[in-house]
């Protein structure tokens, strides 16, 4: 099942690129426009892809596997530039993986800094991301937490408004408890660093 | 002097950074039953019980070579040898000669101690299209067989009007007695009466106790009283015939959902224990009254079912009001002798490393020779995972049977 959903994020990924690399093959040897960014030029992005669980650290327990299976994982971007290099914006986002017997959902929503190195028509945004995140058991548990998301991309710029390309996103989760937070006093030991990782493919529209 | 205006997309920024601070203050606020992160961690591959999704109304140890354990299941009898444990071991077991494996119900089975080391298993089988619907039977060691029909609901006092309902076996250790709870079908209330195991048939004309409700368990205190409880009632006295109603025992809300797994429960040096919805009373004989036992760590919506004895541990279940997910296991240290500080605590078996804290407790059953204690679990919702799980000392796992 796994590598059934791998072939086919591949095979999106693949139907997102060739788009531009069609593109670029017509464009020739013409002399080329390189845009520049100010201030309001704004970017509305879709990404998605694999969410991939990494280890959970703890000072009780050390680093230990997350139990979770490899999941799935998609967000909504919306950033504006300051300057031709530096943009900011929010992100309101998604994943779901399964535990042996239940399901993970976690939505993070974070503001966003990306500062963005080129080489047109490629761009390569390093970009943080830092806000909050839900976790959430069905019917058993919700958690607010801090949430970081450290990530680079990769993007190709089409002829028209439109870049496409692909996100490795370290998702880092502080799930800290404390004392007061348990039902149950004698619940020791409950805090865990989370990590995960994010690959996805993304669709970028300027405006 | 100029006002420096921040840019519009970090003003933008900086209030969105203050919400989410503000959010993640009042996320952390709520109560958690546990660590998500660490509850995933620690979770296992659950082992799935035989009896998940079943019906689970009582248990034995019949006497059959080692021995084997008869549990009643969905109105099934199935059993398994005492010494093959596990959930794959488990098969259907005899009925008596003519009740079919379909149509036909097993509907109780109780073992009546009659010696300090033992005693007889008695089972109560339903019948379908037949005017005698209800009958009691006893177990054959000898013949493995339930061959011996004990009575039905029409013996004397009773008419085809009447349904047995369900079996208690009550008295002093060495010599306890069987009293069926006969349910008159006009009027829907309960008669308790004592079963003639020597002779057949039914002891007397028993006691119409009026009660609506089906009898859930039963004691036998130091007092020589007997005692009673159904959903709304706890009923005692010093003879079957002579049961009334305790009218000074603590009564459960009935505006609450329905829960009819409350327990009494005479320890084994008293005192005598009754759980009434969220609370659990201790009787004291000397004062004459009820009062309150202490409960630590007890989460509120938790309803106290039934009681059981095991190793220094007195155990009681609970179910969850209105949740789908957690019942669990109180215990009480029967080592601590002041009263004062006696206290029955929520044992804290995480709900990742325990399927059985997912579930709610509707009985146990206690095998004091193989050392055995079974918890029979029943489900609220489908997030439950019901089911038989056996723990084999009094800090081990609890392990899916």
């Amino acid at each position: 099942m796994r590598k059934r959903g791998l072939v086919l994020l591949m095979v999106a990924a693949a139907l997102l690129i060739l788009p531009a690399a069609t593109l670029t093959a017509q464009q020739g040897d013409e002399p080329q426009f390189v845009p520049t960014y100010g201030l309001g030029d704004q970017m509305m992005t879709i990404n998605l892809g694999l969410f991939i669980p990494l280890f959970f650290a703890s000072e009780a327990e050390g680093i230990n596997p997350t139990n979770l299976s490899l999941g799935g994982t998609g967000n909504l971007q919306w950033t504006t530039h300051l300057s031709n290099n530096v943009a900011v914006g929010g992100e309101l986002g998604g994943m779901f993986a399964f535990s042996p017997s239940r399901t993970l959902f976690m939505v993070p929503i974070t503001a966003r800094v990306e500062y963005y190195f080129r080489n047109y028509p490629w761009e390569f945004p390093i970009h943080l991301g830092a806000g909050m995140n839900i976790s959430r058991i069905p019917d058993e548990a919700t958690k607010i937490d801090p949430i970081l998301k450290p990530g680079v991309s990769l993007y190709y710029n089409t002829a028209g408004d439109w870049a496409f390309g692909a996100n490795l996103v370290y998702w880092w989760i502080p799930q800290i408890y404390f004392d007061n937070d348990f039902e149950d006093p004698d619940l020791e030991d409950e805090n865990r660093f989370g990590n995960f990782l994010d690959l996805s493919f993304s669709a970028l529209y300027r405006f | 002097m100029t006002d420096v205006k921040m840019p519009k997309p970090i003003r933008l920024l900086a209030c969105s950074a203050v919400s989410i601070l503000g959010v993640l203050l009042l996320g952390s606020c709520g109560e958690q039953p546990f660590g998500i992160f660490a509850a995933i961690e620690r979770e296992a591959e659950a082992e799935d019980s035989h009896f998940v999704g079943a019906r689970l109304r009582g248990m034995a140890r019949v006497a059959t070579g080692n021995g084997d354990y008869y549990i009643v299941a969905s109105g099934r009898p199935q059993w398994r040898a005492v010494d093959s444990p596990g959930a794959d071991n488990w098969s259907n077991a005899p009925r008596p000669s003519g009740f079919r494996s379909s149509g036909d119900w097993m509907t109780s089975v109780v073992t009546v101690t009659v010696t300090a080391n033992g005693g007889e298993v008695y089972g109560l089988f339903k019948r379908e299209g037949s005017s005698n619907r209800t009958a009691i039977f006893e177990w054959d060691g000898n013949t493995g067989s339930w061959d011996a029909e004990i009575a039905r609901n029409t013996d004397p006092p009773f008419d085809s009007g009447w349904r047995i309902s369900r079996l208690f076996a009550v008295g002093p250790e060495d010599d306890q007695i069987l009293v069926a709870s006969v349910r008159d079908m006009d009027s829907e209330k309960y008669t308790l009466i004592e079963v003639d195991t020597d002779g057949g048939g039914f002891v007397g004309g028993g006691v119409d106790t009026s009660s609506e409700f089906p009898f859930s368990d039963a004691a036998y205190d130091d007092d020589e009283d007997y005692w009673f409880v159904s959903r709304d009632k706890v009923y005692t006295g010093d003879a079957i015939e002579t049961l009334a109603v305790a009218d000074d025992a603590p009564e459960p809300d009935l505006d609450d959902p329905p829960h009819d797994n409350r327990g009494i429960f005479y320890a084994t040096d008293g005192p005598l224990y009754l759980s009434a919805d969220n609370q659990i009373y201790r009787y004291d004989s000397n004062n004459g009254g009820w009062e309150s036992v202490t409960i630590n760590n007890k989460r509120s919506g938790d309803r106290f079912t039934r009681f059981a004895e095991y190793e220094e541990y007195i155990y009681v279940g609970s179910d969850r009001e209105g949740g789908s997910t957690n019942g669990g296991v109180y215990k009480l240290d029967t080592t601590v002798v002041d009263p004062v500080d006696q206290a029955f605590a929520r044992e804290t078996g995480r709900p990742d490393g325990s399927v059985i804290y997912r579930s709610h407790l509707a009985e146990y059953f206690v095998d004091e020779e193989a050392g055995s204690i079974f918890a029979l679990m029943y489900s609220r919702g489908a997030q439950n995972e019901p089911g038989l799980w056996r723990r084999d000392e009094a800090l081990g796992d609890w392990n899916a049977e």
